[in-house]
């Protein structure tokens, strides 16, 4: 274990960056504000091979520091966090943010650890206070409540980022990013071997849901693998992903790739329409961005009624078969 | 005989807290306490391994008093012994103090341990980081989504486990840390023999000093992270609601779809 950077040497904003992922462009984006209202420099640190120059330039990332790495190392996420540990002692950022991914959501507390940092994990705003402390803000039990959290006495303030939280934004000019290989390696471990491959994720797994602009979601009030075979059919004439609340994936009746929530995805569609949800908080914060809502439920006590644009109390079969030829019709337009 | 430590969490069931529609506050007043669900799946993982291969498992848990009721539902699930930390300086623990009590009680009492089973998250944090920085202060590897751990056989446990976009099997070597994903498991009703069983069997409790912890690493002023501030969420939205039970009701819906 390495110890945390002093308070009054640390140094600048730094991201770090997951290639080929929107959270990565997103999070230079917020980092670059973050930055900017600090009049610190912005910085990027990648492990692999080939580092993302060009986003890094057309996002303002001042200097990308480079550990690399082969596919194979960069795997090992308790290896990998020793050695982005050790990069950030030295380098002693003020801030280190990373995406709510599923790999920055194992990496970002092991780095942490590593420098007896804090850490606060799905982060939905920043903001900074007089003394320049990163205000960290994000749901808590269950998305009923939101937390304000700093780190004052460790650094570097690390944080995860939902994706999609923060809009991509390009830098106003190119910016000359400085390519800066650290001299580190990643020991592989000796600990894991790899037997085989098991399926892989079906597409009814692998979906990206988040893409859809039209989805249909369902919940409690879905009681049978047939009454989801029925909604499935109409989520396909209307060309909607179908998505589902936490209650369904517990129950194993929909995959945790499709949960929408607290501790699924986040997701902000054109139209969302909920069937049988009954909208605990939990589920709405992973929907209420959504363009237009259309909740359907037979309870006419459902929380999820006040958190749509028009919400129908009655019987979803009833609702859906009268429904579908004006949706379909609607969305053809 | 393989060690097996799981790493347990009673939460407040949040899909039951509700909000006050006049004051806008939150309505913990009734709101059960259970044994977080990825928990239980944890020591379900510890329990199918315990089947295949001869283990004991410790359930161990950090709260008040009234968290033992989660060891003995651990404990009626088939784990073998159960292990309260309970403390007044653990109060306000943030995540690195957690997860760094959790590791000194499992040095104290279980310097040997082969496997420490975690639950991914618990659902009134959401933070899934606990996990990760026990298995930093134990200085063992971490292994993340987990969804079964098939086989333990020469120092190594085999297990399927989630990468970012496909399944799995690996062979890990003990000790190490795993958290367990949510998998496609239903609550098992328990025999009430098990129960029974759980409810006679002793549960050790351990102090802050008994499992030696430095004092500035536990409770609110070891914490390196701190709330201060605390939002209620609104909802906002508040559209209309149409009885389709009602033919002008429906009508005026059905019309402002069109």
């Amino acid at each position: 274990m390495t110890v945390s950077n002093d308070i009054d040497t640390a140094y600048g904003v730094m991201i770090y960056v997951e290639k080929g992922e929107q959270i990565t462009l997103e999070l230079f984006t917020e980092g670059r504000r973050l930055a900017e209202q600090l009049s610190q420099p912005l910085s990027a640190l990648f492990v692999g091979k080939n580092p993302p120059l060009k986003d890094a330039q057309l996002y303002g990332v001042d200097s990308l520091h480079h550990i690399p790495a082969t596919d194979e190392e960069e795997r090992d996420y308790s290896e990998t966090s020793k050695s982005v540990a050790r990069v950030l002692q030295r380098l002693s950022p003020s801030i280190f943010l990373m995406g709510a991914t599923k790999k920055g959501r194992v990496l970002a507390p092991l780095v942490a650890a590593r420098l007896l940092a804090g850490i606060t994990a799905d982060c939905t705003e920043f903001s900074l206070d007089e003394k320049n402390n990163l205000i960290q803000i994000r749901p808590a039990l269950g998305g009923n409540i939101m937390a304000h959290i700093v780190s004052t006495e460790t650094r570097p303030q690390c944080a995860t980022v939902r994706p999609g939280t923060f809009k991509a934004v390009f830098a106003g000019k190119p910016t000359k990013t400085e390519i800066i290989i650290e001299k580190e390696h990643i020991t592989m471990s000796e600990t894991v071997t790899k037997i085989d491959e098991i399926e892989k994720s079906t597409s009814e797994n692998d979906t990206q849901i988040e893409l859809s602009r039209v989805v249909v979601a369902i919940g409690a009030g879905i009681k049978s693998e047939a009454e989801i075979g029925e909604i499935r059919k109409f989520a396909t004439e209307i060309g909607a992903e179908i998505a589902s609340s936490r209650e369904l994936v517990e129950k194993g009746l929909m995959p945790h790739g499709r949960q929408v929530g607290q501790s699924g995805k986040t997701i902000a569609p054109d139209l969302y329409i909920a069937i049988g949800i009954s909208g605990a908080i939990q589920h709405l914060v992973g929907m209420r961005d959504s363009e237009f809502i259309i909740a359907i439920n037979s309870d006419k006590d459902a929380p999820i009624h006040k958190e749509s644009d028009i919400s129908i109390v009655g019987v979803w079969q009833e609702v859906l078969s009268e429904l579908l030829p004006i949706i379909k019709e609607r969305l053809s337009k | 005989m393989i060690e097996i430590i799981t790493t347990i969490k009673q939460v407040p069931d949040t899909s039951k807290i509700r909000v006050d529609k006049e004051s806008g506050t939150l309505i913990r007043k009734g709101v059960p306490a259970v044994l977080n669900p990825y928990c239980e799946w944890a020591v379900e993982a510890a329990v199918s391994l315990k089947e295949q291969t001869p283990s004991t498992i410790t359930a161990l848990t950090m709260g008040p008093p009234s968290a033992e009721d989660i060891l003995i539902r651990a404990m009626a699930l088939g784990a073998d012994n159960g292990i309260l930390l309970t403390d007044r300086k653990f109060a306000g623990s943030d995540c690195r103090a957690t997860a760094y009590i959790l590791a000194q009680a499992i040095k104290f009492s279980a310097p040997n341990a082969d496997i420490i089973i975690t639950g991914e998250e618990a659902i009134d944090g959401d933070t899934a980081q606990v996990p990760a920085e026990l298995s930093v202060f134990l200085d063992m590897p971490f292994i993340p989504y987990v969804i079964t751990l098939e086989s333990a056989d020469d120092g190594a446990v085999t297990l399927i486990h989630e990468r970012e976009n496909r399944r799995e099997r690996i062979r890990v070597k003990t000790p190490f840390v795993c958290s367990i994903t949510t998998g496609f498991r239903t609550r098992r009703l328990l025999p009430l023999t098990e129960t029974i069983r759980a409810l006679s069997t002793p549960i050790t409790r351990l102090s802050a000093t008994e499992i030696a912890c430095d004092e500035k690493m536990i409770g609110l002023k070891g914490s390196p992270t701190r709330v201060i501030k605390i939002e209620n969420v609104v909802t906002t939205r508040g559209g209309k609601t149409f009885h389709w039970e009602n033919r002008n009701e429906r009508k005026a819906v059905i019309e402002s779809l069109v």
